[in-house]
């Protein structure tokens, strides 16, 4: 980085390039002009004005003019590819950085070429630009090697090249027959040998599957007309509701797997001796009456051990509790691995987002997606407001807001946050109360609870949504969060109630002695009725609304994605809960899960119209994953909680030989005993004293990356500045060139009637219409050859280091 | 897909799942997408060229206000008329599986309107207008707007976006991603 910011040095060839009338436009004068500036050298060698002469009289080779780029490429892609080259080294560390680093550069080389090559005047023909890439490629050993990693990195580099497939095939036809060419039979030690094969037989076995994966992709249609018809915004639900979809598909399989078959298959099926199925409807909507007693639930399991082959026996209290260990901890891995994922490429690569907001307005408004005449249109009228909006902030920013205005919102936020609170504790309260003091017989009261706990679940976040609108926050993003959390404490605060009412009392209901079935039986109510009252009815509710607008003619039904996910988000926590005593749970939310896809998918396509407003799915879906991450460590620290303090019931279960549930671990895994000294390590380490020094540990680590970030993002502002520094001495060096060219011109067609065959005709226009800059300065300047060259002499011999320049000198006051 | 596996050799198949984001699947199901848009023309003959006009037929591009340039863009002949290779090329690039970069060279390309390498104030006006269609902006709002986007991105001060500066502003959006997509 040292002679990132010296000064260029100016070859003849460089003048070669600019006065070939073709190439010379203003973008490829400048990216030149940045190669150059990192080329590391600090002379600035402007050669005698012979040479330039001379090289008007000599047919310009333009195939070593390219590679003179070329080399200069090699050395530094800076700042063309700097960011691609920083993202390649993150790439690096999952397979050798430097292959992919040459494959890149290999690829800026076409990029390169397409960009000097892409001028009409200038075309090449397909064949001749496939040899000068070929020939360029040649040149590069690694690239050339005749090994598989070879074939490999020609392969990544032909891809990622920006040009036509019909060169590509080309040069990939070329490229192979010198390969071959040149290869020297070498003869690979068998150990070589085998990594190849391996590694062959590996990608072969990626592409396979990436084939079949395509060919069963789920949904894909139907994804794909909503895609057409809403854009990201509404399809990012769907895939989100597709994802969890397939993660609780993969859950069913495994509680399936693990728990469920081994018990079926050894014949435990058949004893539901006091089960009364006098109707199956309502027990099937409440999971009470005949299901009580059923594998469904956690309590018709037995603490007993099935004999298998041999010696080996099956043991199921071990196997449900690590199944579902397994589950959770898989989960909680999995979740917050994607939400970190999500994260990282939503906020920290963008470097918190948000900052481009009007460059990202333009070059990412339009969703490519969109396929529809009307929903183009509609985005076009929201890319519309959108920009107004943007225009109204920019002069709203300008214009101060009087201090009661300011107070106002302020007063008005205060009170619907304190408001939200109050909402919130009275919601938790009014639950609590509900549960313990109104009497009711048993069959009303399994009913009413989660019927009236999904009522509150649906309406609320309406409510929500309306309350933010009225206080006027300015970034609509942010209401749009705060409604979001808002939502998710409401179904943290409810689920909490529930779960804790059930802690608290569950030995007073005498009618069962299981309170884990209890629990296990709440939230199975919980799941189906939120299913008619927030999917069914909601969507009836939708059909009514879309009747109503019809026929009123006034407005339209949108998608509400946020209350649509958060529902989603919700309906997970409540099976997360439940899951650890209903093994059969996951069936019942993947059935749940499908019919949601199609309910809502119906609702979308006939009844909603595309959104007026621009939905930002990137860093809204890293939120919906945060939020479901958060929801399930709150959960695992309820089970936590769960497995260490709570006594099982000791009349059913397979843990009913146990007082803990984490004793199966301790006592029945690890045949722990009290006094061991495995045991006492354990407790060791279980000691508020070293976790709290963990902590501090973890504080300690938080502090100094967040130390080392801040630095960091000084030294990023710093080289900006540098930036813009050597952008204006580029600035400066452009137009004294543009004041050199536009003499040579001149000379030259004063020379005209010497060597006529030489001007181009259409020579003085190109350079009038390449550059509004450069016609500016053309303009002013006039013909005076005895100054101009005397005005270039002397910058020859003189030392134009960065330090000596100084940074706020400017360098004309130097000549 | 039979009728289109016959058209497409073994050999080119490779070849294009080499060369593109594809997988020999997808390439074929392209093939028959490429196929709909002329039935008799590529029924004759697999590779032959498409006019423009038939190309913009492809539901995404039609109302893309970008279609044009995007053929443009992609052409082997740059006149808009693209052959199965241009098209599938495009659907490559716009495919999901297409790395960032890729996708903010071409897309460099398509807003590049006057093809000078730099997104100067002219081409941004021009991407603005094409993208609010029908609705109309005052000028002195789409001034506005470009300078906006210039204070934003233009990180040398010289009035216009050189390709480095387009591609760190992609860099750091989230949603480039997204939106700069067309699914086969």
């Amino acid at each position: 980085m040292s002679g990132l910011f010296q000064r260029p040095q100016l070859q003849v060839d460089t003048f070669q390039v600019y006065n070939e009338p073709e190439i010379l436009n203003r973008g490829a004068l400048k990216n030149l002009f940045e190669r150059r500036n990192m080329s590391g050298s600090s002379i600035f060698n402007l050669n005698s004005s012979i040479s330039i002469q001379s090289q008007q009289t000599s047919i310009p080779n333009e195939g070593t003019d390219l590679d003179n780029i070329q080399r200069q490429d090699d050395i530094c892609t800076y700042p063309l590819g700097y960011h691609s080259i920083h993202r390649l080294d993150t790439l690096g560390n999952q397979q050798g950085g430097s292959n992919l680093k040459r494959a890149f550069e290999a690829r800026m080389g076409g990029t390169m070429r397409r960009t000097l090559g892409r001028s009409d005047k200038h075309k090449l023909s397909l064949e001749k630009h496939a040899n000068l890439i070929v020939s360029k490629m040649e040149q590069d050993k690694t690239l050339m090697e005749d090994s598989p990693t070879g074939g490999e990195l020609r392969k990544v580099a032909l891809r990622d090249m920006p040009q036509c497939l019909t060169i590509k095939r080309c040069v990939k036809v070329k490229l192979s027959k010198s390969v071959s060419q040149k290869s020297k039979k070498k003869t690979l030690s068998c150990y070589k040998m085998f990594k190849y094969q391996a590694g062959m037989a590996i990608s072969k076995l990626k592409v396979g599957v990436i084939d079949l994966a395509y060919s069963f992709e789920l949904w894909y249609d139907a994804l794909k007309k909503i895609e057409g018809n809403f854009g990201t915004g509404v399809s990012s639900f769907f895939r989100f509701l597709r994802w969890l979809f397939l993660v609780n598909v993969i859950i069913a399989l495994i509680s399936f797997l693990f728990i469920v078959f081994p018990y079926v298959i050894d014949g435990n099926i058949g004893d539901e001796s006091n089960n009364n199925s006098d109707n199956i409807t309502w027990d099937l909507l409440t999971g009470e009456g005949y299901f009580a007693n059923t594998i469904m639930y956690y309590g018709y399991y037995v603490n007993k051990t099935i004999p298998t082959i041999g010696s080996l026996t099956y043991s199921i209290p071990n196997a449900y509790f690590l199944t579902m260990a397994l589950i959770y901890i898989l989960s909680i891995v999995y979740f917050g691995w994607s939400t970190a994922k999500s994260y990282k490429r939503s906020f920290i690569e963008t470097e918190g987002g948000l900052k481009n907001v009007f460059a990202n307005k333009i070059f990412c408004g339009w969703d490519f997606n969109i396929a529809t005449k009307a929903a183009a249109d509609l985005k076009s009228k929201a890319i519309y407001n959108e920009l107004k909006e943007l225009i109204n902030d920019f002069a709203w920013k300008k214009r101060q807001l009087t201090f009661l205005e300011k107070a106002r919102i302020r007063i008005i936020q205060f009170f619907t946050n304190v408001l939200v609170l109050f909402i919130m504790v009275v919601m938790g309260y009014a639950i609590w109360e509900f549960l313990d003091e109104v009497q009711m017989p048993k069959e009303t009261h399994i009913v009413v609870v989660p019927l009236f706990i999904n009522i509150v679940m649906m309406f609320m976040p309406m409510m929500f949504s309306v309350m933010a609108k009225y206080e006027d926050y300015k970034n609509p993003n942010f209401a749009m969060l705060l409604t979001l959390l808002r939502t998710s404490v409401l179904g943290i605060v409810t689920i909490g109630v529930l779960t804790f009412y059930w802690l608290n009392h569950k030995n007073d209901n005498k009618d069962t002695d299981c309170w884990e079935n209890s629990l296990g039986q709440e939230m199975y109510r919980m799941i189906i009725f939120d299913f008619f009252i927030s999917v069914l009815f909601a969507a009836i509710l939708d059909g009514i609304l879309y009747g109503i607008y019809k026929w009123t003619k006034s407005y339209d039904l949108e998608f509400d994605i946020a209350w649509n996910t958060m529902h989603i988000i919700y309906n997970q926590s409540l099976f997360w809960v439940g899951l650890i005593f209903v093994p059969l749970l996951p069936i019942i939310i993947i059935i749940k899960l499908f019919l949601i896809w199609y309910i809502r998918q119906t609702v979308v396509l006939y009844l909603c119209r595309p959104s007026s407003k621009t939905w930002r799915a990137a860093s809204t879906s890293t939120w919906f994953l945060t939020l479901t991450f958060v929801s399930l460590l709150l959960v695992g620290v309820f089970l936590g909680y769960l497995i260490s303090y709570v006594e099982v019931s000791n009349t059913c279960g397979p843990f009913r030989n146990f007082d803990y549930l984490i004793d199966v671990v301790t006592e029945g895994l690890l045949q722990l005993k009290s006094n061991s000294s495995l045991w006492s390590i354990i407790l060791w380490f279980a000691k508020p004293g070293f976790i709290a020094l963990i902590i501090i540990g973890m504080c300690g680590g938080v502090y100094i990356l967040h130390a080392k970030a801040n630095a960091q993002k000084e030294t990023v502002a710093q080289y900006r500045n540098m930036l813009l520094w050597s952008a204006k001495d580029k600035e400066y060096y452009y137009n004294l060139i543009s004041k050199f060219t536009d003499n040579q011109d001149l000379t030259a067609s004063n020379n005209k009637e010497f060597n006529p065959e030489l001007h181009q005709p259409e020579h003085n226009s190109h350079y009038e219409g390449g550059d509004i800059r450069r016609g500016a300065s053309s303009s002013s300047f006039t013909f005076q050859p005895s100054t101009s060259f005397s005005t270039i002499e002397p910058s020859s011999s003189m030392s134009l280091d960065w330090e000596d320049n100084g940074h706020g000198q400017n360098p004309k006051k130097r000549l | 897909m039979g009728q289109a596996k016959s058209q497409l050799t073994d050999e080119e198949l490779q070849d294009y799942q080499d060369l593109t984001y594809f997988t020999k699947k997808e390439v074929l199901f392209a093939h028959q997408k490429f196929k709909a848009l002329a039935p008799e023309k590529v029924g004759h003959n697999k590779n032959a060229k498409l006019p423009m006009s038939k190309i913009l037929l492809f539901p995404e591009l039609s109302v893309n206000p970008f279609g044009e340039r995007i053929c443009k863009i992609f052409s082997s002949s740059q006149d808009g008329d693209c052959t199965f290779e241009d098209f599938l090329d495009m659907m490559s690039v716009f495919s999901e599986s297409a790395p960032k970069s890729v996708k903010a060279e071409h897309a460099f390309r398509i807003f590049d309107f006057d093809g000078d390498d730099m997104l100067g104030s002219s081409d941004l006006k021009q991407v603005i207008n094409k993208l609010i269609g029908e609705n109309k902006l005052s000028e002195s709002d789409i001034n506005m707007l470009v300078q906006n986007i210039l204070e934003e991105a233009d990180l040398d001060d010289d009035g216009a976006l050189s390709f480095a500066e387009f591609e760190h502003i992609i860099d750091r959006s989230s949603d480039f991603l997204n939106s700069f997509q067309i699914r086969l």
